[in-house]
Parts: C-alpha cells; structure tokens; sequence
C-alpha cells in the first residue's frame, strides 16, 4: 500500500510528521484520532466540529467542500478560509505532504 | 416517583438493548432521554444511513435496528420519559439513586446505566466574557415561546435556518429586528435566503453581514450589543434580547456534574463490567472511555450484557444469579 507524509501542528503548536498509508475508505479523521490529535466525537457524520482543523498547504482542491460541511463550519467561530473537517477528507495519494493545523470546536 | 430496578439514560441502540439482557435476569428498566422518541442518534440524526458492522445482518438502516431492537425487548416492558433530560442524582439512605429531569420527573433504582452516546446536543455558544451573567436575561439560544418578544427590540445573530426563520418571524410582530451574521453569504434555504433579503430592502429587517456581536451591556438584562464589522467598524444597538443561535454541539450535559471521572468527555468505565467510579453508576455505548474504547454499537451491545450481570449483585443482593441461554426454556418467555 502507498504511503503518504502529512504535516500536523498540534493544539500546542508541535509540529508531527506522520507516515501513513493511504487507504480509500479512510479518511484524514480517522488517522488525526487514532493519534490522539482530535476527539472525533460523531465518528465522521459531519455532526460535532471536534474534527476541525485549518488546511496550511497551497492546495486549493482541498478547500472544495459539500454543503453539509460548509454548514457546519459556518456555526464555528474559530472558522477561517481554510477551515475544514478532516472527517470529510479521504485519505487519498493527493494529500502527501500537506500540512494541517488542529483547530477548535469551539 | 417512578420505580424501577436499572434507570437507563440515553435510549439509543446500546441502552435499548440493556433492556434485554436486564429483562432476561428479571430486573425492570426505565429510559430518560432528552430526544422525543427512542432510537437515539439512530434514530434522530441517521435513520436512513445503512450499518454494516451489526453482526448477523450484512447491512441494515439505523431505523430499522431501532425498530427490531425495539420489538426484542417489548416482552420486558420498559418504561421510557422522553424529551426530558436527567438533570440531578441523589444517593437515598437505602442506598439506590434518584434521578430528576429537568422537568421534575423523578425515578429511584438501585442502579443506574448511563447511556448518553454523544450527550445531549447544546447550543453553541459565543466566547464573551460577560455571557453568562445576562443569560435568561435577554440572551436565550433557545426561542420556547415567542410571544415574549413580541413588540421588542430583537438582535438575532447566526446564518442557518433557525437564525433565517425567526427573523422572518419576528419582522412581523417585534419592534425592531436585527440579523447579525459573519459572512456576506446565508447557508439557509434559498427561499428564506430571498425573504430575509426582500425584508432587509424593505426596511422590515435591518441585515448587518460580515458582522458579529461583541460585547453585551445591561444594568440587570440586556440593554445594548456592540457590533463588529470585519473593517473593525464598530456600532452599539439598543435591544431587548438576543439570539445567538449557531448550531448545536455534543456535550456531555448535566451528566459531567454528577461526581463521575472523567476523560475527553467520556466517562472512564472498569472493563471489568462497565463500572464508574460510583459504585451503582455504570456507563455503556459511546459515552464511556477505556483504554482499546471502540464506538462500536456492537461493543455496546457487549458492554451492555456484562453491565446487566454486574447490576444484578446490586438490584438483587441476596439472590444467586443463574446464566442461561435464549435457545433453552421457550425462549424468552422462559426468562
């Protein structure tokens, strides 16, 4: 299986590289949680915000959501330009290297 | 007050199945949930959503395991206080637990099984300092009855559905009626979207977008908002009340006041049988933390059976228990 670098700064400000392997049916939330970075708390139906974080790469592709997300992040205040749920992106070959910020759920 | 033996909070797939596995050891269960209807997210968020990971059945909707899980434990006849919420916990000098709602429903058992998945779904609420002190004194996030405010000075902020909506509503019967949102754009209904935009032209609604409230005054209730635009323009408003009204947010409730160990907004279980640090309390489903925790409704259904065989030393203390299987003596009406 491919694997994938991503970026991840912490609530503190820690920067973590992280070496994972890319997989269809998973999605960034799900590797966020397994390493404690976020809660998680809805399992990924779009319903919570605790999967919050702020895409810090120039990736425009990535900033692409669906009306249901952009209605959820419309109820954050922490919400900026390049917010996103992890939840709602797949763990797919695009997102090498790619830096996120871990963002509150207010 | 209501009397049972396993007062269950939270009537979602894992708590509606800890009906059986008490049934079948002959302990009587009474539900409180804040949500209307049993089923819980099951049933109130993903109803057509298929599960594939309920074992014996490759793929079947959320509102269809409710159902079934439903008529499996009809035979045992719950008891269910729905759109409440269990608000406060009291020990009894015989050693059982009261628990209130927050409309004065009460309940007494020996034991009680905290089933809370995500918690109950609060209003989010904005970050100013004062906040606190003027809510239910002209800030509300939720309008009950809104007859009050009509003719008053309403400043609604938010831009859904629920924030599009009142300010419709209110453009008809309040004095004056604000909309505060942080964005140009709404995210509600385009034909709600296109009222709201008809009124503001109208002079019926006065629209502030790319703006959010800051700062609350009053002497003893609200009295003023102060408003920032994003070129840090700032305007102070004279209002009766207002609605900060952004969504709702998974909390634990009431719940976490209720002397449990906590941890990321679960409660810290003994895997040993689903046991908080109150003896009595035990929590099961999605609202409970162990280490290897999976928010599995299977894992519920696990964490729910051995919970019932730990309560029963609690509910029946001089009995012996006995396991038996559902496939001998007629099924569960052997039980």
């Amino acid at each position: 299986m491919e694997k994938i670098n991503i970026n991840v700064i912490d609530e503190s400000g820690n920067s973590h590289k992280l070496n994972i392997e890319i997989h269809p049916d998973m999605n960034l939330m799900d590797v966020l949680r397994s390493y404690d970075f976020i809660e998680g708390a809805c399992g990924g139906m779009c319903l919570c915000a605790t999967c919050h974080c702020y895409i810090l790469s120039d990736n425009l592709n990535l900033l692409n959501k669906e009306d249901e997300e952009d209605g959820m992040l419309d109820q954050l205040f922490s919400v900026k330009e390049n917010s996103r749920l992890a939840c709602q992106i797949p763990l797919i070959k695009e997102l090498d290297n790619i830096t996120i910020q871990i963002a509150s759920a207010d | 007050m209501i009397q049972t033996d396993i007062i269950i909070v939270g009537a979602g797939p894992c708590g509606l199945f800890a009906v059986f596995e008490a049934g079948l050891l002959k302990m009587r269960c009474h539900f409180i949930d804040s949500l209307p209807i049993p089923g819980g997210q099951c049933a109130e968020i993903y109803p057509k959503k298929p599960i594939y990971d309920i074992p014996g059945f490759p793929e079947i909707l959320a509102e269809d395991l409710i159902k079934n899980l439903m008529k499996q434990i009809e035979p045992f006849k719950p008891g269910f206080t729905l759109g409440e919420r269990a608000e406060l916990v009291e020990k009894t000098s015989d050693n059982k637990f009261i628990v209130t709602t927050n409309k004065g429903t009460q309940h007494e058992a020996p034991v009680i099984a905290i089933a809370g998945g995500l918690g109950c779904f609060e209003p989010r609420k904005p970050k100013i300092d004062n906040l606190y002190s003027f809510e239910g004194k002209g800030v509300e996030y939720i309008i009950k009855d809104p007859s009050i405010y009509h003719n008053k000075k309403i400043v609604i902020s938010g831009g859904g559905d629920s924030a599009l909506d009142w300010a419709i509503y209110f453009s008809k019967c309040a004095k004056e009626v604000t909309l505060v949102h942080r964005r140009s754009i709404f995210r509600g209904h385009l034909d709600s979207v296109e009222t709201i935009n008809k009124l503001a032209n109208n002079g019926k609604v006065n629209l502030i977008t790319e703006s959010e409230v800051f700062k609350i005054e009053g002497d003893d209730n609200i009295q003023s908002v102060s408003i920032k635009s994003s070129n840090e323009q700032v305007i102070n408003l004279k209002t009766d009340y207002w609605f900060p009204l952004f969504g709702l947010i998974p909390k634990l409730g009431p719940i976490q006041n209720w002397g449990l160990n906590l941890e990321k907004n679960a409660i810290l279980v003994d895997t040993l049988d689903y046991s908080t640090n109150i003896e009595g309390i035990y929590a099961i489903g999605d609202v409970n933390t162990y280490p290897g925790k999976l928010k599995l409704i299977l894992c519920g259904f696990h964490e729910a059976s051995i919970m019932a065989q730990s309560a029963f030393k609690r509910v029946f203390p001089n009995q012996k228990k006995i396991f038996k299987y559902t496939t001998v003596m007629g099924g569960v009406k052997g039980f």
